[in-house]
């Protein structure tokens, strides 16, 4: 078995002793996990691909509001509402962010991805929608999940599961070109390829499980609701939590993620939700000056001074 | 037959015409040259030949079939390259996944990446980062990128400048190696009339987007339309 299989093997082991150590506080593990399933997932296609892709929650929008559409509305169980919903918030997202991604690049795209969920969150809320989407109380109650042990393990074989899947894939031939497509996608060109097939498979890969996230957190919370799903203050919390831990690293999202959540809680007692953003953003903030790689670029640091640790090439740092 | 044809292909940007319906054949297995002033559109011709322009009027035939408006990299898949007057490369990235990126996206066997490293005598820097590499180097590495791709008929832009006359005379080893040992047709882009002189075996001088001039080297540099064009 390879390095990176061990990696994150170990990285399983912290997050299941997580689940162990906080039994009592196991909603806020939860969620944790669900947004580190979010931070992961925009990190990968963001970091990787070189888009910034401020339009990361119109997987999670989809997926959720799918989701919960089929279970309020039709009644189905919810179990194949899930199924469904990853389906057409993968699909329907990438059908989405793949043209605009492959016609505009840089400032461009991010300001279309960032408009588009201004936008999608209105439609949600307008009264066009109200009927299918509840509008701005949206859809509950739903057949949802709850706080239990297996669920917080499952979330976090869950991030790990995807977190090696990535690294391989990242390793693989397609991950080796993205390296070039990200840095000069002239060069791609000039040897054969289409960039853009390949970046857009990370956005692909980087949907499904923003979609999974997106259905497993509707029905965590057991309501479908803007606030959850397409909302601006989502999509800046996911990038405050990767740039916390570490946008350019799969662990450093989860880090930032667990990072970010615990800390809410920590200060819950003690100021109110406006407040605690407030702190949490001034912390994203110094973080980003302070140490642009994040708080994972501390513990990178430490292990490699280790007498037994071999030096990670360029390419596997980050991973 | 020829293996590339332009029929009265014109490039217009905004305010100039850099290419004005410009006709030109190339034999399969030859070395052509492609001189002119600075400004004459002999890069812009590249480009239009790569897909990075589209062509205004006219039309590029590679091996008989019309290019049209395909992309860049679907021309590289039916055989075309060129390479950068200036080094394209990831500056983290090793020389050997440089011309591996080619090979792999291609298909083609493992063995071609120390094949082209050794045909531009680069099979001892493989590991080292593109940064390390001289001018020349550098130069070599864009031809290497591009035999990855194993092209059939490849343009060299301005492969010869910055470089003194030894590392000139070292490239056109390089070039004579591709056209006799890889079966690729070659059309060389340059400044230095004398390395041209040496290389080419039929010269073609463009000025103002227009071709001016075709022949033997001896022909051209002797034709009084390519002195004022030089010359002013």
């Amino acid at each position: 078995m390879s390095r990176d299989f061990y990696g994150w093997i170990a990285t399983l082991v912290v997050l299941v002793a997580v689940v162990l150590v906080m039994q009592g506080q196991l909603s806020f593990v939860i969620t944790a996990s669900l947004f580190a399933v979010f931070a992961m997932s925009w990190s990968f296609f963001t970091s990787f691909s070189g888009y910034l892709n401020l339009g990361h929650v119109i997987f999670i929008g989809l997926a959720g509001y799918s989701s919960a559409i089929l279970n309020y509305h039709l009644g189905w169980p919810m179990w194949l509402c899930m199924v469904l919903g990853v389906v057409i918030g993968t699909g329907g997202g990438w059908l989405y962010l793949y043209p605009i991604h492959r016609r505009i690049t840089g400032l461009s795209f991010e300001m279309v991805s960032f408009l588009s969920i201004v936008a999608l969150s209105n439609l949600v809320v307008s009264g066009l929608a109200r009927p299918v989407t509840g509008g701005d109380i949206g859809l509950s109650p739903l057949d949802g999940l709850y706080s239990t042990m297996p669920l917080a393990v499952a979330l976090a074989v869950l991030v790990c599961g995807f977190g090696f899947w990535y690294t391989r894939y990242l390793k693989s031939g397609s991950g080796k070109i993205v390296d070039f497509a990200r840095e000069n996608p002239g060069i791609v060109r000039s040897a054969g390829a289409d960039p853009h097939r390949y970046t857009g498979r990370l956005l692909l890969l980087s949907g499904l499980l923003a979609s999974i996230g997106g259905v497993l957190y509707v029905a965590f919370t057991g309501a479908a609701v803007v606030s959850n799903t397409f909302a601006l203050g989502l999509m800046i919390r996911i990038v405050v939590m990767a740039i916390i831990g570490g946008r350019f690293s799969l662990r450093g999202s989860i880090l930032g993620a667990y990072l970010v959540v615990f800390l809410g809680m920590v200060l819950m007692p003690y100021v109110d939700a406006f407040v605690q953003f407030l702190i949490i953003y001034a912390i994203g903030f110094v973080i980003y000056f302070v140490r642009p790689r994040g708080l994972v670029s501390v513990f990178d640091g430490l292990l490699e001074r280790l007498p037994w640790a071999g030096r990670p090439s360029h390419a596997e740092k980050g991973l | 037959m020829p293996v590339l044809e332009l029929d009265n292909v014109e490039k217009v940007f905004p305010g100039v015409k850099a290419l004005g319906g410009v006709t030109l054949r190339v034999e399969k297995g030859e070395i052509r040259a492609l001189i002119g002033p600075n400004g004459s559109g002999k890069t812009t011709m590249i480009a239009t030949i790569m897909g990075t322009y589209r062509p205004d009027k006219g039309t590029i035939r590679f091996k008989g079939e019309d290019l049209g408006h395909s992309p860049m990299w679907d021309r590289v898949k039916k055989g075309l390259n060129a390479t950068n007057q200036m080094a394209a490369y990831v500056p983290e990235l090793s020389i050997r996944r440089h011309i591996a990126l080619g090979v792999m996206i291609n298909g083609f066997e493992k063995q071609d990446v120390e094949r082209v490293a050794e045909i531009v005598d680069l099979q001892d820097s493989m590991d080292e980062l593109p940064s390390s590499l001289s001018a020349v180097g550098a130069k070599k590495l864009e031809i290497g990128k591009a035999l990855s791709t194993r092209p059939s008929f490849l343009m060299l832009d301005e492969c010869f400048a910055g470089l003194s006359f030894e590392e000139g005379e070292e490239m056109v080893g390089i070039i004579r190696t591709v056209v006799e040992e890889q079966d690729v047709t070659v059309l060389v882009v340059d400044h230095n009339l004398g390395l041209v002189e040496k290389v080419a075996q039929f010269t073609t001088v463009i000025d103002r987007g227009n071709i001016i001039a075709e022949g033997s080297f001896q022909d051209i540099v002797n034709d009084p339309v390519v002195v004022e064009a030089y010359m002013g």
